[in-house]
């Protein structure tokens, strides 16, 4: 199948191949995916994957790939600056890459994964259903220079809109572009969205988490995003409870001795990403793509899934406030938010003559 | 069935059977499981258990969520509420190697619960534990069924590597490291027994509700 390949000379760190999601909870395996899944669909269907194909997810730093054939790509995510042989070029557009040029990516300016897309999808490993590439020590692993990645070569499209050839540049630039900021808030500071947890009556203030500003601690990963800020305060409880009963983890926080919040000893139950929990130290973590599938901290909200790209983009260190939004409305903007990447993956197959 | 039904986010349900941990608990949620299982409600991608709790994660794109909770509702209340009982199957025997650089911790469990380490070794290997729930890390069993006498709080830091099938203890609970991680739970022995192959369908080799017994090499 695969018969045209790219080669990686430089890549910024966290950088890995991601497709769909694992459907393995039942062995206790983390869905894992894209951190930011709409740029990753949207990358895709610019050059007329499947939104879930295989593409890369680009961590913070510099990126440089060199393309031995005439390549289709898409660039989407976070703000870098691109450049085509030294010529910059778009984002969330589909590029035709010259045969023997070069892509180079710097670092993000707004968010944190930059997405590039590769018509054809990347051909890799399948661990467990899903080309997704890891952090927990099995299936597919990060990204490093020297790394050859092979993919399906696709047609070149036979028409390219009108394209835009850059002068000098061995680069042609489609003259359509997917508007993703009308899409998503993707970079924006707009609230994001929480829908209440099981766990709320447990908090001292059910609204703790709305009206103020936490910070995104630096230690943000592909598990989860802890905010700092004032500890929310719980009140004591008789709800289900053991002794020990949450995961033998050392990932997240210890229980603090000196802190003043009693620990609340739950028996774990599910989590998924979104899942925000209450830390023994009072503060809260909202659980990302590679998050364990069950947790034995208070489930105090849950961020609606069309707002975790949101989240995995903002970079650590930066504001982050929240509001309420109900079951129904996040599920109804999700099915929105699908089926505008769907219109999209048309109209761009139509004009791509795919 | 008595229940109570919660979303968990908005694309999965959490439908939580009992208040507390125990063996009679744990058979309720495998009733509970197997009959949703077996429903195949339209738009359910999949039901997992957890210690007392089910998550039903949906296919919102194409299912109305408020007809797969009717739906789930459905089965639930069809369910006898009487404690479910006991599956039979087959013992799955985990060959344990204890104590020594396996079992770092088996002297201070020893030391904790005033008993020789011979008698923290039988006590452990004689028990018949029930897989609740896998979780922390692929194919990592929670296991019901650690005699009281064994019970003892988990490390007081937690160490930063523990070795792959390490078999470990913490408060009422028992499981197997299924790979390396940091952990704090009281290692006492480690198994060469394969735990989680993606190679292999399905790739856990324990599943919730098996059987499981540790025995001696």
């Amino acid at each position: 199948m695969s018969d045209a390949a790219i080669q990686i000379r430089r890549i910024a760190p966290l950088s890995s191949v991601q497709a769909g999601e694992r459907e393995w909870r039942s062995a206790g395996v983390p869905p894992g995916g894209p951190m930011d899944d709409f740029s990753h669909a949207v990358a895709n269907v610019l050059v007329g994957n499947r939104p879930d194909s295989a593409a890369l997810e680009i961590g913070f730093g510099h990126t440089e790939i060199a393309f031995s054939e005439a390549t289709l790509v898409a660039i989407t995510g976070a703000r870098v600056e691109a450049r085509s042989n030294g010529v910059r070029v778009p984002a969330w557009r589909p590029l035709l890459i010259a045969a023997g040029s070069t892509l180079t990516l710097g670092p993000a300016s707004a968010g944190r994964f930059a997405y590039l897309a590769v018509a054809g999808g990347i051909v890799s490993d399948t661990w467990l259903g899903s080309q997704s590439a890891t952090v927990h020590g099995m299936g597919p692993r990060a990204l490093k220079a020297r790394d050859r990645l092979d993919f399906n070569a696709s047609r070149l499209p036979a028409a390219f809109g009108q394209s835009v050839p850059l002068r000098g540049a061995p680069a042609l630039v489609a003259n359509w572009w997917a508007d993703a900021e009308g899409l998503i808030d993707v970079f924006g500071e707009a609230p994001l969205r929480l829908m209440p947890a099981t766990h709320v009556p447990l908090l001292a203030d059910r609204n703790a988490l709305f009206g103020r500003t936490f910070l995104l601690a630096p230690t943000a990963n592909r598990m989860a995003a802890m905010l700092d800020g004032d500890p929310i305060e719980t009140r004591p409880t008789s709800g289900p409870r053991m002794s020990g009963a949450e995961a033998p983890e050392a990932t997240l926080e210890r229980a603090d001795p000196a802190s003043s919040h009693p620990r609340t000893e739950l028996i774990s139950e599910p989590v998924t990403p979104g899942t925000v929990q209450l830390l023994p130290s009072g503060k809260p973590v909202v659980l990302l793509r590679e998050a364990g599938v069950t947790g034995g901290y208070p489930r105090i909200a849950h961020l609606a899934s069309i707002d975790i790209a949101r989240l995995a983009q903002r970079p650590p260190g930066s504001a982050v406030r929240f509001e309420s939004i109900s079951v129904g409305t996040a599920q109804w903007l999700w099915r929105w938010r699908r089926q505008r990447i769907a219109r999209l993956a048309i109209a761009a197959r139509a004009r791509l003559g795919l | 069935m008595h229940y109570t039904l919660w979303p968990l986010g908005d694309q999965a349900l959490l439908v939580r059977l009992r208040e507390h941990i125990g063996l009679a608990e744990h058979r309720t949620t495998q009733r509970a499981l197997q009959a949703l299982r077996t429903a195949s409600v339209p738009g359910v991608r999949a039901v997992t258990a957890s210690y007392t709790s089910l998550c039903v994660e949906m296919d919102i794109a194409h299912a109305d969520p408020a007809r797969i909770e009717a739906r789930i509702a459905e089965v639930l209340d069809l369910l006898p509420d009487a404690d479910a009982v006991d599956m039979e199957r087959p013992f799955i025997d985990i060959g344990t190697h204890y104590g020594g650089s396996d079992g770092p911790d088996l002297g201070a469990v020893a030391e904790l619960t005033g008993l020789s380490t011979r008698a923290v070794i039988d006590l452990h290997a004689g028990a018949e534990y029930r897989v609740a729930m896998l979780g922390f890390l692929p194919g990592f069993p929670y296991l019901l069924g650690l005699p009281e006498a064994l019970q003892v709080p988990r490390l007081e830091s937690p160490r930063a590597r523990v070795a792959p099938g390490s078999v470990a203890i913490a408060g009422a609970q028992a499981g197997i490291y299924s790979q390396e991680s940091p952990g704090g739970w009281r290692v006492i022995g480690r198994t060469e027994a394969w735990l989680f192959d993606p190679t292999r369908s399905p790739p856990h080799r324990l599943s919730v509700g098996d059987r499981v017994r540790f025995v001696p090499l």
